[in-house]
């Protein structure tokens, strides 16, 4: 793969940019900069790539280096926690919700929520796609679980790290992130 | 800022304190007059103390940390750094294995949350002030309630000891100030030793 970047030609292109038109001639100008942004792309994914493999290698269990301008940093994604079924009953309520969606009959709204309260059910008011199926989940609250580990020093009993959680690395500039000490 | 009362020695934990806001438990601390330990306070001690023997017979990271090899590792070594007329600064690192500083955590955060903090640069700028090679700084957290184990390293640059050594100054200057202008050294006399 070639990749190259010539700075006067992005000048040109910004010139041109800057006196487009609604007009077949543009075509090449704009096809030009999703060029350009797509080779940057392909950079960057190789530079995650690398820098992947040198951040296990100078710790396995790498989260973050950082010198004068830019942070590496892995990022985990996805649920936290998660309710172990088998011990569900013994999981402090407080720390997660149970959600299902029904179907219901054909009637009202009204009667649906009325029917659905009047068995101790709360019923979410966000619209969603309809289903056919009766789906139920359960969510972490991730920072009720974060402060029950931190004051009781230990994982409360029913809800489980997810283990291996997927990780992605990412590079950043440093002063596009002013939380924290330095920020103060 | 010359004048008669103790040179002002700063470290890290206390200028931490300064300027977060929290004066009075700096003072108490700068002073020992009292200090609070807290329950996770005790429990990271335990755990340094234990480290601490681990590193010193094995040569290596503790178990924690992977057992990673260590060349010649220093640790909790105190470093008194005569820095200006009016200032010392104290640092004592967990482990320092020429050029690398080891800093060692627990508790529920990870290794990241401890970069953006002055305490590297601080630890940094103590051995370049001894001339002492100081390549990065390297924090091992270990998170004893998940079992988990995260690194970060932060890389000894130019730009990151002017940071620290001005904030040092700074905070540093405005503590010795308020010290001497309510004539501190007097009210709690005795000798000051920092930790």
């Amino acid at each position: 793969m070639q990749i190259t970047i010539d700075t006067d030609e992005l000048k040109h292109l910004k010139e041109e940019l800057e006196v487009i038109k609604l007009e077949p001639v543009a075509e090449s100008t704009l096809a030009r900069i999703i060029q350009l942004s797509d080779q940057v792309e392909k950079l960057k994914d190789i530079a995650k790539e690398q820098l992947l493999a040198r951040a296990k290698e100078l710790n396995p269990n790498f989260k973050s280096w950082e010198a004068d301008l830019i942070r590496i940093s892995m990022r985990p994604y996805g649920a936290k926690y998660y309710v172990n079924e088998a011990e569900f009953t013994l999981a402090p309520k407080e720390l997660f919700t149970t959600k299902a969606d029904v179907i219901a009959p054909n009637v009202d709204f009204s009667e649906i929520e009325k029917a659905l309260t009047d068995i101790g059910f709360a019923v979410d008011k966000t619209k969603t796609k309809g289903e056919e199926k009766l789906k139920i989940s359960r969510a972490v609250d991730t920072k009720a679980v974060d402060k029950w580990v931190k004051e009781h020093r230990g994982m409360p009993t029913g809800i489980n790290i997810v283990p291996d959680r997927p990780v992605s690395l990412s590079f950043n500039l440093k002063d596009t992130d002013t939380e924290g000490e330095y920020g103060e | 800022m010359a004048n008669n009362n103790p040179k002002f020695r700063a470290s890290y934990s206390y200028l931490k304190l300064w300027t977060e806001g929290r004066w009075e438990e700096a003072i108490k601390a700068y002073f020992k007059l009292d200090r609070y330990i807290s329950r996770q306070m005790a429990e990271g001690s335990d755990y340094h103390n234990e480290w601490e023997a681990y590193v010193n017979a094995h040569k290596t990271l503790p178990p924690e940390f992977n057992c990673l090899p260590l060349n010649n590792p220093i640790c909790e070594e105190k470093l008194v750094i005569p820095v200006y007329e009016w200032l010392d600064l104290v640092v004592k690192m967990d482990c320092y294995d020429n050029p690398i500083i080891h800093e060692f955590k627990t508790g529920s955060l990870e290794s990241s949350d401890y970069v953006r903090t002055y305490q590297p640069a601080t630890y940094a700028i103590g051995n370049v002030l001894l001339k002492r090679p100081a390549k990065s700084v390297d924090i091992h957290h270990w998170n004893q309630y998940a079992k988990k184990y995260t690194f970060s390293r932060v890389v000894v640059t130019e730009q990151l000891l002017t940071g620290g050594i001005n904030w040092i100054e700074a905070v540093g200057s405005e503590m010795y100030s308020y010290f001497c202008d309510n004539d501190l050294y007097t009210k709690f006399a005795k000798p000051i030793k920092t930790s």
